[in-house]
């Protein structure tokens, strides 16, 4: 079985090759999905005097924000432990994936319409615009994680080995959304309400993933369905390694696999699907 | 020519648009083919030879821009085959959007990030673009602050920076002052005639289909309702019937269809008539060539001057001693005229591209890029002697 991988891989050109075409992708295809992700990054803060500075202080904002209602206002404690540094680093280091999900998933609704002046003048797979709009997400995941590296620091803890494994986290994160992203960018086209409900939702399944409260908190009933939350399992395998040196659970590890090959199939399926039908409504 | 591969070739291409009714999402998403639809394109079927231009005519919503976005690529098509040999560069409509914030460098960058051209080479191209598009110092400024002509001269060196084989161009020809129109025209003919370009040109302006294409198409409701020659398609799209013509003096049917000739030799050919009325018959005559990008241009003209008045069969001799032509196939144009009893001139027999029946003049013999050959002795001067 090895053996037939690794010939199947020479041929297609190396093991990148043979994933992208396993998806019907080609390299070219990963080298145009970087610029648009790098013109996406441009087009969101140009002509903002303080550019793409923006990209780095809104998060920054945003985290100091939680710090103060959380740990300032509500004085919220891990249970057992009496200090609030504990606290901010476990919810920064959730709350910082959960950034990159919310922000992938909106940038993926509006990556079709927002580039269709490019979809209306040339040729490419237009696939990959919500593959691009999640690579931006990653800035405001990646500003929260120094964030949470100088606490562990100040905190007296810091790299371990299980961080080896928050790569392998970050693909099955990026894969997850980016199948929303592909169903709810193609959808956008049509029906252009997903955009306005879309914050709510996001709202609503911030605040129903124990995300800002442990999963000890959730009702006993309902905790194995909790359990099975995409975006908990998400916050969790990051969690897990950054905070306590812990591998993630090798059954959480594999719901969130099931999850990510699930949503990425479906989200090609569906965007292909309809794809050559947005030149009709752009 | 003929056995080079066709640079597009379209058979049977149907586009239809789906329209904007509730629930159109999952008519989609279930393939269901009785969504409500507009059909934009309907069995097209198009050829264009590598190395030439074909013409695109039609009125708006005729379907030219859909079949221009369906040819390159942009649009699927539902039904048919589309295959384009070689690189392809549209230029479909102005003033591509994007951001407004962008200046000239970044949006010419951008195009290059999307079309895939990296590394040092970007660098000489936007120098050139800069250059091209003689925008100066506006260059390096937003686009929000560009005038639409001068979104079109950016948009036009921009995409036309690369070289490409096959142009799809969408009434690109007809924007900015004529200044630049001229500049746009002659980097066109470049990458036509010494390039190879080919493409397809869809306008309203039939005399740039006259100049750029041999032949071309008129599309209406997204059908082709007729094509062939461009100035017999242009002169029906205009509404204009072929000269009606008077009866008198007519070119013998022995007439050929083609003319050998040879460059620089005394030409002389025979030209049967029959005079069946009488009256002063005048005969003229013209050779015209077709060059692609500048048009029909006329190389040799005589107007037409009295022959003869007696009805009857006769043989005109026509004769143009040491044949002035580079080698290439001309069209020689024939006309037959009689004066009408009030005085006014009636054409009575025509053979000639604009009816399509001219005749084939092939010159062989030295090939040049002029159109023509002058009959230039130049002789070494005595030389003088210098004056100290």
């Amino acid at each position: 079985m090895n053996r037939f991988l690794a010939s199947v891989a020479r041929q297609t050109g190396g093991p990148l090759s043979l994933v992208l075409r396993v998806f019907d992708f080609e390299k070219n295809d990963a080298r145009l999905g970087l610029n648009f992700a790098r013109i996406m990054l441009r087009d969101r803060f140009l002509g903002s005097s303080l550019g793409s500075a923006w990209a780095v202080l809104n998060p920054v904002v945003m985290l100091l924000l939680f710090w103060f209602v959380f740990s300032v206002v509500y004085k919220s404690r891990l249970p057992g432990s009496n200090s609030s540094l504990s606290y901010v680093i476990w919810m920064f280091s959730g709350y910082g994936p959960w950034l990159a999900n919310s922000e992938a998933i909106v940038n993926g609704t509006n990556s079709v319409v927002s580039q269709g002046s490019v979809i209306k003048n040339m040729a490419f797979k237009t696939e990959i615009l919500p593959f691009s709009a999640a690579a931006v997400a990653v800035v405001p995941m990646a500003v929260s994680f120094v964030m949470v590296l100088i606490l562990l620091l100040l905190d007296g803890r810091g790299p371990n080995l299980t961080w080896t494994i928050l790569p392998i986290v970050l693909v099955l994160q990026m894969g997850f959304v980016i199948g929303i992203g592909l169903v709810l960018g193609s959808s956008q086209v049509f029906v252009r309400d997903i955009a306005q409900i879309l914050p709510n939702l996001l709202t609503l399944m911030l605040f129903l993933s124990p995300i800002f409260y442990p999963l000890e908190q959730f009702p006993a009933a309902i905790r194995p369905i909790a359990e099975l939350n995409p975006f908990y399992l998400i916050a969790n395998c990051y969690r897990e390694p950054i905070l306590s040196g812990h591998w993630p659970p090798p059954l959480e590890l594999f719901a969130l696999v099931i999850w990510t090959v699930g949503s990425m199939c479906f989200g090609l399926w569906y965007f292909r699907r309809l794809k050559n039908y947005f030149t009709d409504r752009i | 020519m003929t056995t080079e591969p066709a640079a597009i070739r379209c058979r049977d291409v149907t586009k239809r648009f789906v329209l904007d009714v509730s629930g159109a999402l999952w008519k989609l998403l279930r393939a269901d083919t009785r969504a409500p639809s507009f059909v934009a394109l309907d069995g097209i079927n198009i050829d264009v030879p590598a190395g030439e231009f074909v013409g695109l005519l039609g009125r708006n919503g005729a379907g030219k821009s859909t079949l221009l976005r369906t040819i390159g690529g942009i649009y699927a098509a539902d039904r048919g085959t589309i295959r384009v040999n070689g690189k392809l560069t549209g230029l479909y409509e102005l003033g591509i959007g994007g951001n407004d914030h962008l200046n000239g460098t970044q949006f010419a960058r951008r195009w290059f990030d999307i079309v895939g051209v990296g590394g040092r080479k970007i660098g000489e191209l936007i120098d050139e673009i800069r250059d091209f598009s003689e925008l100066e110092a506006a260059f390096e400024r937003p686009l929000r602050t560009y005038s639409s002509g001068m979104r079109a001269r950016l948009y036009f060196a921009v995409a036309t920076a690369l070289p490409a084989e096959v142009y799809i161009i969408d009434e690109m020809l007809s924007v900015g002052d004529q200044y630049f129109q001229n500049k746009c025209w002659r980097r066109l003919r470049d990458r036509l005639n010494r390039g190879g370009a080919s493409g397809v040109l869809a306008t309203h302006d039939w005399t740039a289909i006259l100049k750029l294409c041999p032949t071309c198409h008129i599309l209406e409701g997204g059908r082709i309702v007729s094509g062939g020659r461009s100035p017999d398609v242009v002169r029906d799209y205009l509404g204009n019937k072929a000269t009606d013509l008077a009866d008198g003096a007519k070119f013998s049917s022995a007439l050929p269809a083609r003319v050998a000739a040879r460059s620089l030799d005394d030409f002389r050919m025979d030209i049967p008539i029959e005079v069946s009325a009488p009256g002063a018959v005048q005969f003229g005559a013209s050779i015209e060539r077709f060059l692609p990008g500048y048009g029909w241009e006329h190389v040799i003209h005589r107007s037409p001057g009295s022959i003869l008045d007696k009805p009857g069969y006769h043989t005109i001799e026509l004769a143009i001693p040491n044949l002035p032509l580079p080698a290439a196939t001309y069209s020689l144009c024939l006309f037959l005229t009689m004066l009408s009893p009030d005085g006014g001139r009636l054409i009575t027999d025509v053979r000639s591209w604009t009816h399509g029946n001219a005749l084939a003049l092939e010159v062989d013999g030295a090939r040049s890029r002029g159109a023509m050959r002058l009959q230039l002795s130049i002789a070494r001067a005595t030389r003088h002697q210098a004056v100290a």
